[in-house]
């Protein structure tokens, strides 16, 4: 499904290179989740694969369902299918998250070939897809991200997801700022999505994530290299040993 | 027109004669501002030197109902119920004019009329030459003083549900704003006590032309006027507005300009709380494309105490226009208890889009809460990209981040109906930005 080879990447603005030579490849059902120490790229990698303009490919491919997606707009990777949970979901005053999410829906919709929803329509997905997460209705009348708390924030991005149905989604340390009761609903969330033609990438510094969402695999990323791959165990090593270790095998 | 409209004993000079001489006098000693005025530092009035100020009675004279621009639909729409009233060229038009379906309680002159018959009761609602020392175009409008309209809603008189449409048709000469006529007309909306009305004017025109219109608004006790105006003049126009607003006590004075049309246009308000508890609102939303010059400039003078005043406006500047925000309140030492607010927040497009603003607070009371701010932005490309990442094209996105920019100035429309209609019309202007 995805296929990333010796991807480097940098900075738009002082092109700065941040991804030195990536590879990573994902099939349709497995979930892989890539640790790594602050700074060695996890961000730059989920943003480079969304398409935010900040960032240059400088080398190298991404391949999405056997195409390059290098030269889509993030609208176009999205209405292909990849969808990004952020680590930070951006306040939008003055939009609320119902006329957000009707006008991203049917923006894909449409994209994808597939006739719009009415405003009938459209509730009654959005009722239900609220319903199956545990997500309070309440939530969608207010202001995208607006106010939301931390879990409130996690918990829009696994409704979006949700509701958008994507083949890839890649998760930016969706735990980061959450006690467990939240995690553990996040969590919950993403479980409800797994399916054999979908693919995840659980992007985390902790291992703590993966104790919810289990991995086929783990990676890690060191200085815009993944620098070791193994099983869901490797996660288990790195909780136990720190990064050093395995930094210093590499180096 | 209550006792005030009494037969009334013939003026030694008719009124409009003594407008135009006062403003003649005026304009001849002074002449119009330079950038070197204070108040006319951002906004050159360049443009008029070559232009023919007097009006051009022909073009007007031969309107008819088909060859005057119409409303657009989501006005007629939404405002089904409203009764129209048409200036062509600065002149009141009965046939083009639903008078007779005014509501109970309000009444229609043309200025002329009202000058000719009326002239002592008209003269208590202007100032006294026609215009305050440095209302320049005031005192221009006086010079050509031909006609306009006086609207009276009685004692009591609630029509605000019955909304009065004022539309300001100028019809110009094809070519350049420089050898372009000028319209000039004057308004005179009378309130009187505890009255509730909702007017909305539309300027609208065709061609090259200069429209200048004068206001005198009187608001009285525990009054409500609703007033809302849709700038749409067309790209080669000039476009002045000069209001003298008083609010009277426990009244409310509600007012809402949208303004997105004309080359160059000043909308120039001064409003006085002459009485207690008296609340004043002159919100807008401004929105310049291209070469296109607007300016709003706004004094609140606050004389009395417990009065309430706003100013929300939030402004899209794209191309190479410009934006001029200049607003003052002015609390005076009676005036404790004020709660004076402002607000102008302007959202550029482009590199070369440009925004003026000054706001200024001059306080004698000392028992006051005053508050103003200010910001120049551009789109974020982080609401941006989040946008674009969920599926909305780059034009969605922005289309959504402007809706919501303007937005809350929008909300601060009292009338539901008519904040639907100017919404409308912004998203209009919006979805053009956008592509």
């Amino acid at each position: 499904m995805l296929n990333i080879t010796n991807l480097h990447a940098q900075t738009a603005e002082d092109q700065k290179e941040i991804l030195k030579g990536l590879n990573l490849s994902l099939k349709a059902g497995e979930i892989h989740a890539i640790m790594g120490p602050n700074g060695s790229g996890k961000s730059t990698l989920s943003y480079v694969l969304a398409g935010r303009e900040d960032y240059e490919v400088t080398d190298g491919d991404i391949q999405f369902k056997g195409e390059s997606i290098l030269e889509m707009s993030p609208d176009e990777r999205a209405a292909a299918g990849i969808f990004l949970a952020f680590q930070y979901p951006v306040e939008i005053p003055g939009v609320p998250m119902t006329l957000f999410m009707k006008t991203a829906l049917n923006a894909i919709r449409k994209k994808r070939g597939e006739a719009e929803l009415d405003a009938l329509g459209f509730m009654k997905i959005m009722k239900e897809t609220c319903k199956k997460l545990g997500i309070n209705e309440e939530m969608m009348k207010r202001p995208v991200n607006v106010g939301f708390s931390g879990g409130e924030k996690k918990r829009a991005e696994v409704l979006q997801m949700a509701m958008l149905e994507p083949k890839l989604c890649i998760l930016d340390e969706t735990d980061s700022g959450l006690d467990i009761d939240a995690l553990k609903i996040v969590a919950d969330g993403v479980n409800a999505l797994r399916s054999p033609d979908r693919a995840m990438l659980i992007i985390t510094h902790y291992q703590r994530l993966l104790d919810y969402i289990k991995p086929d695999y783990v990676h890690v990323l060191a200085n815009g290299q993944i620098i070791r791959s193994g099983g869901p165990e490797l996660a288990l090593e790195l909780e136990e040993n720190g990064y050093a270790d395995i930094l210093a095998q590499a180096a | 027109m209550e006792t005030a409209m009494q037969p009334l004993k013939k003026d030694t000079q008719p009124m409009l004669d003594t407008l135009r001489q006062a403003g003649a006098a005026y304009m001849q000693q002074n002449g119009l501002p330079t950038t070197r005025h204070e108040k006319w530092k951002y906004t050159s009035l360049k443009p008029l030197e070559q232009m023919m100020l007097a009006p051009e009675r022909r073009i007007g004279e031969q309107a008819t109902a088909d060859t005057v621009p119409s409303l657009p639909n989501t006005m007629q729409g939404a405002l089904e119920n409203a009764v129209r009233i048409t200036l062509v060229n600065g002149v009141y038009r009965a046939d083009l004019s639903q008078a007779d379906q005014l509501p109970e309680g309000v009444t229609l002159y043309s200025f002329a009329n009202a000058a000719n018959e009326h002239g002592a009761w008209l003269q208590q609602y202007l100032p006294e030459n026609g215009f305050h020392d440095d209302q320049f175009l005031l005192a221009l409008n006086g010079q050509y003083a031909q006609d306009g309209i006086v609207l009276h809603i009685a004692k009591k008189t609630s029509c605000a549900a019955t909304p009065i449409i004022v539309q300001y048709v100028t019809l110009g000469r094809n070519g350049e704003l420089a050898a372009a006529p000028m319209a000039h007309s004057r308004c005179v909306i009378v309130a009187e006590d505890h009255s509730e009305s909702t007017i909305v004017e539309v300027t609208h025109g065709q061609e090259s032309y200069g429209v200048n219109i004068g206001f005198d608004i009187h608001v009285g006790t525990h009054a409500r006027l609703h007033h809302y105006r849709w700038q749409n003049d067309t790209q080669r126009a000039a476009h002045f507005v000069t209001s003298n607003i008083h609010v009277g006590r426990d009244a409310s004075y509600d007012h809402f300009c949208l303004m997105m049309g004309s080359k160059l246009a000043r909308h120039d308000v001064r409003a006085h709380l002459i009485a207690p508890n008296t609340e004043c609102r002159v919100n807008g939303v401004y929105l310049a494309a291209q070469q296109q010059h607007l300016d709003t400039t706004i004094l609140i003078e606050h004389h009395q105490p417990h009065g309430t005043s706003n100013q929300t406006f939030k402004g899209i500047v794209a191309g190479s226009a410009r934006a001029v925000f200049q607003g003052k309140v002015h609390v005076h030492r009676a005036a404790q208890k004020t709660d004076g607010y402002q607000l102008n927040n302007a959202l550029l497009l482009s590199r070369t889009a440009e925004v003026d603003v000054k706001p200024e607070l001059e306080i004698y009371a000392d028992d006051v809460k005053c508050s103003h701010g200010a910001t120049t932005g551009q789109l974020d490309t982080g609401p941006l990209f989040y946008l674009r990442s969920r599926g909305l094209s780059e034009a969605q996105a922005k289309i959504l981040l402007m809706q919501a920019f303007i937005g809350p100035a929008l909300d601060e429309i009292r009338d539901e109906n008519v904040r639907n209609v100017f919404t409308d019309l912004a998203m209009d202007w919006i979805r053009q930005q956008a592509v």
